[in-house]
């Protein structure tokens, strides 16, 4: 569905000549993906958010999420959903890992040693999923999810992305209450907000630092075992989604979790809309064009501080 | 309670502080004066363990600090008020306290802390869902004396308490000092000269990284090196 024009879908085809019912369908279908790419971004914006970095391989821990739920399935006829507990703890294990192992020794370097030194990490975990799964796409066909599809009057989705917006919301609004309501949380944020006056509270920024890139991984974690169930899973499968991560961390404002969800949303909606009225090869296109107009208007995002 | 001694503190390759030995006893009100970048805040950020000495040690209660985590001195009793009160803007004066308070595990004490702070300040009881930003500099500062008390610390040291603040409001927070030393020993670190040696038991002045002179309140306020230095007579 995502890869045609939306009226060639054998989904549109009884609905033709109704052309608001399709704007509605397409909203629908808006809606969701942006939900699901809030929760991409919310993992991406906490790290901005906490430590002033940028994490490039934030797309390749999606893409070990979703070949976790594939494999977990085709190994273990595991369902994706049954999964997405898994997933979500080996990504927050490896988010804590990599932190230990590569951010730790250079959060304190100048400039761009952080940032290339995630890049790095990027492009290694990419050619690692190459070399040990082929380029090949894989796909989760007939998860207890797939193929189904809901009416609600003539707008029909499937049930696969329904269940992916849910807990995409469940979880980010998860997030968010973790940040604002616990102990730990009021320590991320006091670490964010200044990370020696923090220190001097008895916080332990280091071990925040830890938690912080670990809860950005079961962000991305999780979406990715939902993100499986739709989607092919190959190598720079989450390379095209941590770029849009991106640009909705941009929009809403780095470090802004609120920002990211809405950045998520709008995203969602421009692709499914623009894919819609100029065809899906300037969907994209439609969705960089926006992000321009915003950060041009609001260059700290729409609720940057 | 607190002993430094021989302390060298430097940032990369540029040394701060030389050779500076001093020590607080418990009960005292105790301040270091100088004048701006005379090593004054290096000074505490060593002490609190954000920064670490090159040479020299620091000991408190008997126990060697200068090498644990920063983190880890706040629960062996010191509590550090940053230069700029530093207070986190964003969030409430409440949670600002709280945070204060990170290293206190049982409720009940938290709970005891944050009502004896709300008795010293009550200015921050009946503001405590504000964000700290929108307080005046003045109540900036009180609630960064608060938070500090809120680990129940032996030790509270202040970095520049009268920086930004009016004349009248530096008056006001010294007035604060006077009511919290029944609990806690307090060390200043002041370029304000007069105020601060006013009440102070025992103070020392810093030149260039090295202890100039020591001695009691009055007597450095008596002092020539103290008169012509910083008071202008």
């Amino acid at each position: 569905m995502k890869y045609r024009r939306a009226e060639d879908s054998p989904l549109f085809t009884k609905l033709k000549g109704e052309e608001h019912m399709i704007i509605a369908q397409i909203i629908a279908n808006g809606i969701l993906m942006g939900f699901i790419y809030a929760l991409v971004s919310v993992g991406l914006t906490l790290i901005w958010g906490v430590m002033d970095i940028i994490n490039f391989a934030h797309g390749e821990f999606l893409m070990i999420s979703m070949y976790t739920a594939f494999w977990m399935f085709s190994l273990f006829a595991m369902d994706p959903l049954i999964a997405l507990p898994i997933c979500t703890i080996l990504i927050f294990v490896i988010g804590v890992l990599t932190y230990l192992g590569i951010i730790r020794r250079v959060i304190n370097a100048p400039g761009l040693t952080a940032l290339l030194a995630t890049f790095g990490l990027s492009m290694f975990l990419k050619n690692l999923a190459q070399f040990l799964w082929t380029p090949n796409f894989r796909y989760i066909n007939n998860s207890m999810v797939s193929g189904k599809t809901i009416e609600l009057g003539s707008i029909v989705i499937g049930v696969s992305q329904v269940v992916a917006a849910v807990a995409s919301i469940i979880l980010t609004v998860a997030v968010m209450l973790f940040i604002d309501r616990t102990r730990t949380g009021k320590a991320i944020q006091a670490t964010a907000l200044n990370k020696n006056t923090a220190l001097l509270m008895g916080i332990n920024t280091k071990k925040i630092y830890a938690i912080t890139f670990g809860l950005s991984g079961a962000c991305v974690g999780a979406a990715g075992a939902l993100m499986a169930t739709f989607f092919p899973i190959y190598p720079a499968s989450g390379a095209l989604y941590s770029v849009l991560a991106f640009v909705s961390v941009a929009m809403g404002g780095f470090g802004n979790i609120k920002g990211a969800l809405f950045g998520g949303l709008i995203i969602g909606l421009a692709e499914a809309l623009g894919g819609y009225m100029l065809g899906t090869q300037f969907k994209y296109a439609i969705v960089f064009l926006i992000y321009l107009i915003v950060i041009q208007v609001r260059p700290k995002g729409l609720f940057g501080w | 309670m607190l002993k430094v001694k021989n302390l060298k503190v430097g940032y990369g390759n540029v040394p701060v502080i030389f050779d500076f030995s001093f020590q607080v006893k418990q009960g005292d009100i105790v301040a270091i004066v100088g004048s701006n970048g005379a090593g004054k805040s290096t000074l505490l950020k060593t002490i609190s363990g954000i920064l670490k000495p090159t040479g020299g040690e620091i000991q408190f209660m008997g126990e060697r600090i200068d090498t644990i985590p920063a983190y880890k001195i706040v629960e062996k009793g010191i509590s550090h008020v940053p230069e700029g009160r530093q207070v986190f803007g964003k969030m409430s004066i409440k949670d600002n306290l709280l945070l204060g308070a990170f290293t206190i595990k049982s409720e009940e004490q938290k709970t005891k802390l944050l009502k004896d702070v709300y008795e010293i300040f009550p200015i921050l009881e009946e503001r405590q869902d504000q964000k700290a930003e929108t307080l005046s500099g003045g109540e900036q500062q009180m609630l960064a004396i608060a938070r500090g008390l809120m680990s129940n610390p032996k030790l509270l040291m202040i970095d520049e308490l009268s920086l930004g603040l009016a004349p009248f409001l530096v008056d006001k927070v010294m007035d604060t000092l006077k009511i919290i030393r029944n609990k806690v020993t307090i060390l200043l670190v002041e370029q304000k000269v007069q105020e601060v040696l006013e009440i102070a038991d025992w103070g020392y002045v810093v030149q260039n990284g090295r202890l100039a002179i020591e001695g009691t309140g009055e007597e450095l306020l008596q002092s020539d090196i103290v008169k012509k230095a910083y008071l202008g007579l």
